[in-house]
């Protein structure tokens, strides 16, 4: 016998399929935040009033105060 | 002492541990009954694990091992396994969690590998609930940051909260009536399942099902998920007179449906059942 503690079965697997919603959902919250970061690195100490976001055409824009 | 809980990251001094339910120790086997599994232990790992039915003080365990000249590796190994497939449960008092949390951040920091502590819960709607909200900590987190870079570049912050928490929410409803749609699907078919939990992974323990029962639940939970969180949205935006609320039911819904790819999850099943069931046929 090996030296190993535990020899899994082999016959089984365990598998944890279910994650795309959560880190698809988490990938959407990193897009959301680099936006809001842009904003600031963009618009500096003035702020940023608002970002629109054309998701058809993959183009963002910033409004600054 | 030191050894093992810096090695693994997994566990603490003061940690109660136990075996979880559905697993039991028959001769040298670990058996998982949820799977039907049939894991070979090695004699000297026997007592060991055996001693975990009895919900032991780490140390104590610890110390039990050492008289069977079990080192801190071969430990480590066993917890680990264990972990792997959420049959080591970890009783924890409050400061334990502080302490554990404060492990993991230094460990972070220094670049050490962590590991995830998985769990296996009964798929009643509250264990399931709570294996959804486990996994999404990682989102609460970013919409915190998100929120935080918000304020810091004077955006609006109270409408960046409102419309983060109906995502999130939406989100979090929608994967929980996901996850038990497949447990009621799998029900017809067996009252011998758990949910597992890992990081931000879920899934349905199960034995091995008919390939029908397999395809119905996994195209069934992306599905109700889908519908659920559009008429989660549709609801809250009667209610508020808000049709960009609308948008974030049709975007998690979209989130829902990608599961069905076949990479992975739900899709991936579908997938190899369906090459299955075609290789049968000729």
């Amino acid at each position: 016998m090996s030296d190993s503690m535990v020899i899994a079965d082999s016959k089984v697997g365990y598998k944890l399929n279910e994650s795309a919603i959560v880190v698809v959902g988490l990938g959407w919250l990193f897009a959301i935040g680099s936006m809001a970061l842009v904003g600031w690195i963009l618009c500096g100490w003035r702020g940023t009033k608002q970002i629109s976001i054309d998701w058809w055409h993959a183009k963002a824009t910033v409004y600054c105060r | 002492m030191k050894n093992l809980i810096d090695q693994s990251g997994l566990v603490a001094e003061s940690d109660y541990l136990s075996l979880s339910d559905t697993l039991a120790v028959d001769k040298d086997y670990l058996i998982d009954r949820v799977v039907g599994a049939r894991h070979k232990l090695h004699r000297r790992a026997i007592k060991a694990v055996t001693l975990l039915d009895m919900h032991i003080p780490l140390k104590l365990w610890q110390q039990y091992a050492r008289r069977q000249q079990l080192t801190d590796g071969e430990l480590l190994e066993i917890l680990l396994f264990l972990n792997s497939i959420g049959g080591l449960e970890i009783s924890r008092t409050k400061r334990g969690s502080i302490n554990n949390l404060i492990t993991q951040f230094q460990r972070l920091v220094k670049g050490l590998p962590r590991v995830t502590r998985a769990r296996r819960l009964p798929t009643t709607i509250i264990n399931t609930n709570r294996a959804v909200l486990l996994a999404m900590q990682p989102l609460l987190i970013a919409a915190f940051i998100t929120v935080g870079l918000a304020f810091g570049t004077k955006m609006d912050v109270a409408l960046t909260i409102y419309e983060l928490c109906i995502f999130l929410i939406t989100l979090w409803v929608s994967t929980i009536l996901h996850e038990q749609t497949h447990s009621m699907v799998i029900s017809q078919k067996t009252k011998n399942k758990v949910i597992l939990q890992k990081g931000m992974r879920l899934g349905i323990l199960h034995p091995s099902l008919p390939h029908k029962t397999e395809f119905a639940s996994a195209f069934s939970g992306p599905l109700i998920g889908a519908i659920s969180s559009i008429v989660f949205c549709g609801l809250l935006s009667i209610l508020f007179d808000d049709k960009t609320l609308l948008d974030a039911g049709f975007l998690v819904a979209c989130f829902q449906f990608v599961s069905l790819l076949p990479f992975y999850g739900d899709g991936q099943t579908i997938w190899y059942k369906h090459k299955r069931s075609v290789h049968n046929v000729t």
